[in-house]
């Protein structure tokens, strides 16, 4: 088995993306016009709106929406890039190589996670020039927080590029995800503002837990046991959906094999 | 010697999926048998031809032996190995008749690169092989362009290049020259041949009996998803009557 397909996808899709180099150069200074808009949202919202949040409303909302850009490119990611490979007639050819499907997809989303790592770093740094201040409580556990939360959003994503083998069009299930994130993630507001039963719901979704545990590690300067809660409730989230989501996508593979779906679309 | 290419008893049914299945997929649900208990074995050495009418089955039986389908009922392997194991599958090589499978924003010698990283190629190695099949090809002046400016002619040059360029045990060709000039079609032939010359054994699927006759010697046709016929190349009349009846005239 070809164990390292990781090279080889990364380096396709690093010349695919710079062969539309408008789109590349604008895609990594979007995030600039995002940070520049939320400053004055929080401006518009007053201290009043700061005070209930950590950091002030502008960090909390920066952070936020920082992980929110996250979970929608693992989400969107894999189910794109088989849909793409579907229309190209090349997910054939690339199931028909000696590399794991499993590998090919998680390679399929690294440049993006790239990508995603430099629009936020832009975003973080604007955000400090602009007043807020990073303060990094304990960097393992940032990075634990950070990876876990990735595991669980792969997961996810993994699941919805299983549906797409099947079902064929177009990514149906992340958009309703996505959107229940923004409601329901702690990303744009606390959930303390959502009725009881929302509120609820929110517990079983990763999203709220690592939007509260780095924004308690890099807002408030907290350490590890402060997140201990965070990180356990992440982990069990990543045991869980992940094992399940490789096992839903291998049985999806499988299906599309017997069904001959791999070339349809 | 176990042969390299090993198929018994395959069939292949396009299953109907259940009702709310098919209507959440919006197809219909016609249950379609692509293939009937087909066996064929293929040497190393050897080079044997496909041929059948279309939607005869050839296209699924070579997918088959590749492992992108799974067989309802029978067995493939290559080399011995079942044909999803990766160890097999870094010694097959397949030309597919799917035009669209490239990526058009990247050059052929992109294209060939990733596709050889797949195969487990790096470095020099795999720039060199670029190069060698390039020529043997006569496709050198390709490699700079995009995927997406070439020719329907010079994309499948570009597919027979990506089944060569790990240097495949085993060669499963569906349809290589069905878009190549003649010089194209006869440069691709004498390259083929040495392949099967140096013990490469090779499946190749063609509409062209002549092309089968100098490549092969040995036909395997298919009617209907049946095989009908496995053993030296047919006159003309005794092949349109394979393919038209099934039978032999």
């Amino acid at each position: 088995m070809n164990r390292s397909p990781f090279q080889a996808v990364l380096r396709r899709d690093i010349s695919h993306a710079w062969s539309y180099r408008l789109n590349f150069l604008l895609s990594t200074f979007s995030t600039f016009f995002a940070v520049v808009l939320w400053f004055f949202f929080a401006a518009f919202l007053g201290p009043r709106a700061g005070k209930t949040v950590p950091g002030g409303y502008f960090a909390y909302v920066v952070v936020g929406t920082s992980l929110l850009g996250y979970l929608n490119v693992v989400l969107h990611t894999f189910a794109k890039k088989i849909r793409e490979d579907q229309l190209m007639g090349t997910l054939e050819m690339l199931l028909a190589s000696p590399s794991s499907p499993f590998a090919l997809l998680t390679a399929s989303c690294l440049w993006e996670l790239i990508l995603q790592t430099v629009q936020v770093s832009w975003a973080l740094a604007l955000a400090g020039l602009l007043g807020v201040r990073f303060q990094f409580g304990s960097l393992p556990a940032l990075l634990l927080l950070f990876v876990l939360t990735l595991i669980s959003f792969a997961a996810m994503g993994m699941l919805a590029a299983g549906i797409l083998l099947v079902f064929q069009r177009g990514e149906p299930v992340t958009p309703f995800v996505g959107a229940l994130f923004a409601l329901l993630g702690n990303v744009f507001f606390p959930l303390t503002v959502l009725p009881r039963p929302l509120a609820f719901l929110a517990r079983f979704l990763p999203l709220p837990y690592a939007t509260d545990g780095i924004r308690k590690l890099l807002l408030e300067g907290a350490g590890a046991k402060a997140v201990y809660g965070d990180l356990t409730a992440l982990a069990v989230f990543a045991v869980v959906l992940l094992p399940l989501s490789a096992v839903v996508f291998a049985g999806c593979l499988k299906l599309a094999r017997r069904y001959g779906l791999l070339s349809a679309y | 010697m176990s042969p390299s290419i090993h198929v018994e008893n395959i069939q292949f049914i396009y299953p109907a999926p259940p009702a709310y299945v098919a209507w959440l997929m919006g197809q219909g649900r016609r249950r379609v048998e692509a293939l009937k208990d087909v066996s064929l074995h293929v040497s190393a050495s050897e080079c044997v031809s496909l041929m059948g009418s279309n939607g005869a089955g050839k296209t699924t039986l070579l997918k088959i032996i590749l492992g992108i389908l799974r067989p309802t009922r029978g067995t493939a392997r290559i080399l011995g190995l079942s044909p999803g194991d990766f160890e097999t599958r870094r010694k097959v090589g397949l030309s597919n008749s799917d035009e669209r499978s490239f990526y058009w924003r990247l050059t052929v010698r992109q294209n060939l690169a990733f596709f050889g990283r797949l195969w487990g190629l790096r470095g020099s190695q795999l720039e060199d092989r670029i190069d060698l099949i390039a020529r043997d090809l006569d496709m050198e002046d390709l490699l700079s362009l995009r995927f997406g400016k070439l020719s329907t002619g010079m994309r499948q040059k570009a597919a027979i290049a990506r089944a060569l360029i790990h240097d495949p045990e085993v060669l499963l060709l569906d349809e290589p020259t069905r878009s190549l000039d003649p010089l194209a079609a006869a440069t691709f032939r004498r390259l083929l041949k040495s392949h099967v010359l140096a013990g490469r054994a090779t499946l190749i699927a063609t509409h062209q009996i002549e092309e089968a006759r100098e490549l092969s010697s040995r036909c395997i046709v298919l009617s209907r998803g049946s095989m009908v016929h496995d053993g030296a190349i047919p006159g003309m009349d005794e092949l349109e009557a394979l393919l038209s009846t099934g039978r032999r005239p």
